[in-house]
C-alpha cells in the first residue's frame, strides 16, 4: 500500500516552536520522516562575528533563552582559549555552579512539557511549581530569572555571599525531596509507562552511528558526557556520574533527566563546599593578542554543545564564529526513533530529546533555479 | 490496583495555599541582585561615552542636557545585561530594582 503524507507543522500545537516535519504514514505507523529546518533561521553566527567580543556573548546568549548559561560558557571559554586567559579557581567554581542550576530548570521544563504533551497536567504544573524554586535561585544568584548575563570574559560577574550560599542549600534540599516524588511517579505511574515505555526506541548502535548526544544517548546506554570526558570549569575537582538508561525508549530518556537532577543537585552542594575564596574575575584585553583558532565544548543540558571560533590579532571582533548545538546532533537520531510508531506517539517521541528548534536552525544555501542545497564548509567561508 | 503515588501530593494540595500570588495586588519583589531599571548618577558622570560603545543592543546614545553630554538609555532597546555598568570608569550607572517598565509610549521608556 503507498503511503500517504502527513505535514505537521511548521505551526503546530504539539510543537513548541516553528519547525515542520513530513511524516509518510502507512495507517497509524510511520514509515519515513522528513524534517524541514530553518524557520527560525536568525543569523546568529554572522551576527556575533560583527560584534565586539564582549557583545557577542551578549548575542550568543539569546540563540537559546532555556540553556542560556551553557551557550555563554562555552563562548567565554572558547574566547579565553584563544586569548590564553586564565581563569580565577572561584569563578569556575561559579561557573559550575550555575551551569548545574540552568540544567536542573531545563530539565524540569522539559519533564513538566512531556507530561503536558502525555496529558498528565497534575504533574506537569507540580514540576513547574518546583521549577520556580531553581529560578528564584537563578535570579537570587545572577540578577535575573532567565538571561543570566553572568559569564563574562576573565571570570563571572557577580560573587555569591555566605547568606545566598545558605538560601541555595536549603532551597536545594527541599527540591530535592520533590523530585524524589516525581522520580516514583515517572517509574511507577501506570499512565507515564503506557506513554513512554518501549515508545521511539533508539538502539545503541544507530545512537552512535547516528551521532546522538546528551540524555538521547545517555538513554539508549551510550555513556557519553562532556563533563566527565572532557572536564571544564571546576568539573576536574568535582565528581561527576554519568547517567545511563539502557532501554533507549522514551521512558529512559526521561529518567535520564530526573536523574541528572538529582545528580546536579549533588553537583552544586559539592561544588558549593569546594569552592576556593579569591577573586572571580580577571581583566582581559579587548582586541586578541595572536591569530588564533579555538573551540569549547561544554555539556549543555541537550547534550554537547560546541563553540568555536576564529581570531585575528589586533582585532577586536571575532573573524568566525560557529556554534553547534545538540538539537541539531540529535536530529538523525529523531528521525530514526519516529520511524516505525505510531501517528499518537509523535509528540512524546519529540519531547523526548527535548527539542529546541530556535538553536538548530543553521545555514544551508538552497540554488533557486535547481533546488540544489549546499552546506558551507567553516573554512570556505572566512 | 495501586493507587498512583501522587495521590497523596494532590489531595494535600487541596488544603494548601495557592503556590501562585495574585500579581497586580500581590507582589513576590525581587532579590538585592536583581538588574532593573538603571539609575544615572550624573553627577558622577564624565560623559566619557563608554557606556554606549560597550553596549551590546545599541541602546545608549550620547546627548546633551543642560551643560554636559550624558547616557540616554532607551529602555525598549536595553537587554539590562548591565554591561555599560561594568565598563563605566565612575560608576555613574547604577543597578536599579524597578521591573514594572510597561508603558503607553516609547517616549517615557527613554531613561535621561
Amino acid at each position: 500500500m503507498p503511503s500517504v503524507d502527513i505535514n505537521i507543522g511548521p505551526v503546530h500545537p504539539a510543537l513548541h516552536e516553528p519547525e515542520k516535519f513530513v511524516f509518510k504514514v502507512d495507517g497509524e505507523v510511520v514509515v519515513d520522516v522528513e524534517p524541514r529546518l530553518g524557520y527560525v533561521h536568525r543569523g546568529i553566527e554572522k551576527a556575533a562575528g560583527e560584534k565586539t567580543f564582549t557583545q557577542a556573548v551578549y548575542l550568543v546568549e539569546r540563540v537559546c533563552g532555556i540553556c542560556n548559561v551553557a551557550h555563554t560558557l562555552a563562548s567565554v571559554q572558547a574566547i579565553e582559549r584563544a586569548f590564553e586567559v586564565d581563569v580565577p579557581a572561584r569563578a569556575k567554581y561559579l561557573r559550575t555552579i550555575i551551569h548545574e542550576l540552568n540544567r536542573l530548570h531545563s530539565h524540569l521544563l522539559l519533564l513538566g512539557v512531556a507530561c503536558e504533551l502525555m496529558g498528565f497536567d497534575t504533574l506537569f504544573m507540580m514540576l513547574w511549581r518546583d521549577r520556580e524554586v531553581v529560578m528564584d535561585l537563578m535570579e537570587l544568584a545572577t540578577g535575573n530569572r532567565v538571561m543570566s548575563a553572568y559569564n563574562v570574559i576573565g571570570g563571572v560577574r557577580r560573587n555569591i555571599s555566605d547568606h545566598e550560599v545558605s538560601t541555595i542549600r536549603k532551597a536545594l534540599t527541599s527540591l530535592s525531596e520533590g523530585v524524589k516524588r516525581y522520580r516514583k511517579a515517572f517509574a511507577e505511574d501506570p499512565t507515564i509507562r503506557a506513554r513512554c515505555v518501549n515508545v521511539g526506541r533508539l538502539s545503541p548502535f544507530k545512537g552512535i552511528s547516528l551521532g546522538a548526544v546528551g540524555p538521547t544517548a545517555r538513554g539508549s546506554g551510550i555513556n557519553v558526557d562532556v563533563r566527565v570526558k572532557e572536564p571544564y570549569a571546576a568539573f576536574d575537582e568535582i565528581q561527576c556520574t554519568p547517567i545511563t538508561y539502557n532501554e533507549g525508549d522514551s521512558w529512559a530518556r526521561f529518567m535520564v533527566r530526573i536523574d541528572e537532577l538529582h545528580e546536579s543537585i549533588r553537583i552544586i552542594d559539592e561544588a558549593l563546599n569546594k569552592m576556593p575564596r579569591g577573586p572571580i574575575r580577571v581583566p582581559v584585553a579587548e582586541v586578541a593578542p595572536q591569530t588564533a583558532e579555538s573551540f569549547s565544548i561544554v555539556e549543555a543540558p541537550r547534550g554537547e554543545l560546541l563553540h568555536h571560533i576564529y581570531v585575528k590579532k589586533g582585532e577586536d571582533r571575532p573573524l568566525r564564529y560557529r556554534i553547534r548545538t545538540p538539537t541539531y546532533a540529535n536530529m538523525p537520531a529523531l528521525c530514526e526513533m519516529l520511524k516505525g510508531g505510531y501517528i499518537a506517539d509523535i509528540p512524546v517521541t519529540l519531547v523526548s530529546i527535548d527539542p529546541c528548534f530556535s538553536c538548530t536552525d543553521r545555514l544551508t544555501l538552497i540554488d533557486i533555479r535547481s533546488h540544489k542545497r549546499k552546506v558551507v564548509r567553516l573554512k570556505s567561508s572566512i | 490496583m495501586r493507587l498512583p503515588s501522587l495521590l497523596k501530593e494532590v489531595w494535600k494540595n487541596l488544603f494548601e495555599k495557592p503556590a501562585t500570588v495574585k500579581y497586580p495586588h500581590e507582589k513576590l519583589g525581587v532579590p538585592e541582585s536583581y538588574r532593573g531599571k538603571h539609575l544615572l548618577a550624573r553627577s558622577r558622570c564624565t560623559g566619557c561615552g563608554l557606556c554606549g560603545e560597550v553596549c551590546p543592543a545599541s541602546a545608549i546614545t550620547m546627548e546633551q542636557l543642560g551643560n554636559g553630554i550624558f547616557p540616554v538609555i532607551d529602555l525598549s532597546k536595553c537587554i539590562f545585561c548591565y554591561q555599560c555598568g561594568d565598563a563605566c570608569p565612575r560608576g555613574a550607572i547604577i543597578r536599579g530594582r524597578e521591573v514594572e517598565l510597561a508603558s503607553w509610549s516609547k517616549e517615557d521608556l527613554i531613561l535621561k
